[in-house]
């Protein structure tokens, strides 16, 4: 009698632990279809109304007063312009920080100094940033510039590179 | 002797005076990332200065915020900033922790690097296009459907009614929330897969071998072992939440407010600055936005530094454990 309440009661238990388990993995499946979801909504949206609109004009004319036709080829040269400024301005001085920490300071105080503010960096949010570049020289040139975007964008790429030769398997320990 | 010698590197003249140029530039490089933090910092503390001088720490408590009359307080934004991100988490970090569990416990092997890989594409989307996207497609959800469901039925609630209640804008503070926290999902989930993997195995074999199911595995093997640096990942993906711009000036609606409501316009301060900057005049304006700006960088950087000494001691517990 006592035998076969005590294997009831385990059995139950072991149906009780089955079923969790089976809740808490379907629901982390579920959080992936999610993540998947919300990306695939992004993308059809990005496709359905964007694809209509891209066209060779949108490479070649410059935008456009509201109401009649044109391109983003402003935008799109500007973006290119900043971005290559940008990186001519970012990389060297990243990569050189970077192989300093990779390859000379190494471990020491100075190094771990650097990783840390780096990071502090690398994750400081863009607007602080864009903030930092306008005053020190959007205000002093009196004017808003392709250069100031560049150097904006030099200091949020820096980080990046400071980081990655830091990563490489030879110099790890 | 002559064969130790010949091991021996003997560099000429030519390619010392070469390495320590080298050693040399690759060290002032690394002093300019020092300088560079340095003078954000100092930017922002004398760009700030008029304000704090002018009003004082009440700066930080005043709801007001009238550039006509020249009265600014920042509490209205902080206020946002912090229940954005906070919600935010609230939405991800469940969506997160299962999206880790089912990468590195669930998933067949051929299922895993796709899925991973779509997972981080995620996190390649630019903010703007979240942005547009939670405007044109996320906002008229959440006004036909979300939120008239949510005043429904939990505005009458006591107390946590409060939240609930006003009309459906559609944008406002629980769906920049709502966007917020899809743009730190892949950020949270790819730190915290990666922590799981460093479990040892014997440890998950040995709790697999006493006839524990995969979900006590993970809940009291995995979990446990590794919960630094799920803290630590969580608040990577608060310190970018409370950062985030652009998206969130999309759909927060920008109103310089306090309110309960969740589904009210509001407004952050990552918003506001990218909203008025450029258009501020008169040096107290400037000097209000660049002293959100300061109070922002002193909230992240609080958040960013705690998260990385956590798996800093994850990672060290680790090497030990070896």
């Amino acid at each position: 009698m006592n035998r076969t309440a005590l294997t009831g009661s385990a059995h139950r238990r072991r149906t009780v632990r089955k079923l969790t388990n089976a809740v808490a993995l379907s629901l982390s499946g579920l959080a992936t279809a999610i993540g998947l979801f919300f990306l695939g909504a992004i993308l059809w949206t990005l496709l359905k109304s964007g694809l209509s609109g891209i066209s060779l004009s949108l490479f070649t004319e410059m935008t456009p007063p509201a109401g009649s036709d044109g391109g983003l080829l402003n935008a799109i040269y500007g973006s290119a312009v900043m971005t290559i400024i940008g990186i001519l301005i970012g990389a060297p001085v990243g990569l050189l920080a970077g192989t300093y920490l990779a390859e000379y300071g190494r471990e020491s105080r100075l190094s771990v100094v650097i990783r840390f503010v780096n990071d502090i960096l690398l994750s400081a949010p863009s607007i602080v940033i864009g903030m930092f570049v306008s005053v020190v020289l959007v205000v002093h040139m009196r004017h808003f510039s392709a250069i100031a975007g560049a150097v904006a964008l030099a200091v949020i790429a820096m980080p990046v590179m400071v980081r990655t030769p830091a990563r490489s398997p030879c110099s790890r320990k | 002797m002559n064969t130790v010698a010949a091991i021996e590197p003997r560099h000429t003249a030519g390619q010392r005076a070469r390495e320590s140029v080298f050693r040399g530039a690759t060290l002032v490089a690394a002093i300019l990332v020092l300088g560079l933090l340095g003078g954000v910092i100092l930017t922002l503390i004398l760009g700030a200065w008029p304000v704090f001088s002018h009003f004082g720490l009440k700066f930080l408590t005043r709801e007001v915020w009238n550039p006509v009359t020249d009265q600014y307080g920042a509490l209205a934004p902080i206020y946002g900033t912090l229940v954005t991100s906070v919600l935010a988490m609230v939405f991800a970090i469940p969506v997160s922790i299962g999206i880790a569990v089912f990468l590195t416990e669930l998933a067949p092997p051929w299922m895993k690097r796709p899925v991973g890989v779509a997972i981080e594409l995620l996190a390649a989307v630019p903010s703007i296009i979240f942005g547009i996207w939670g405007l044109f497609v996320v906002a008229p959800v959440f006004q036909q459907h979300v939120q008239p469901f949510l005043i429904r039925w939990l505005g009458p609630l006591p107390v946590m009614g409060k939240l609930f209640q006003g009309p459906p804008f559609g944008i406002g503070v629980l769906t920049a929330s709502f966007v917020l926290a899809l743009m730190v999902v892949p950020f949270i989930s790819a730190v915290v897969r990666d922590v799981f993997e460093t479990v040892p195995d014997v440890l998950k074999e040995s709790a697999y071998g006493l006839g524990a199911t995969t979900w006590e595995v993970i809940w009291k093997i995995v979990i446990p072992h590794t919960r630094t640096g799920v803290v630590g990942g969580v608040m990577l993906g608060l310190g970018r939440a409370l950062g985030e711009t652009m998206a969130v000036t999309f759909v927060i609606g920008n109103a310089h407010r306090l309110t309960a409501s969740l589904l009210a316009p509001g407004t952050t301060i990552a918003a506001s600055i990218a909203n008025e900057y450029t258009e501020a005049v008169g040096d107290l304006y400037t000097s209000a936005l660049v002293g959100l700006g300061s109070i922002l960088f002193l909230i992240t950087f609080s958040v960013i530094a705690a998260a990385r000494f956590m798996l800093l001691r994850l990672e060290r517990r680790a090497l030990s454990s070896v």
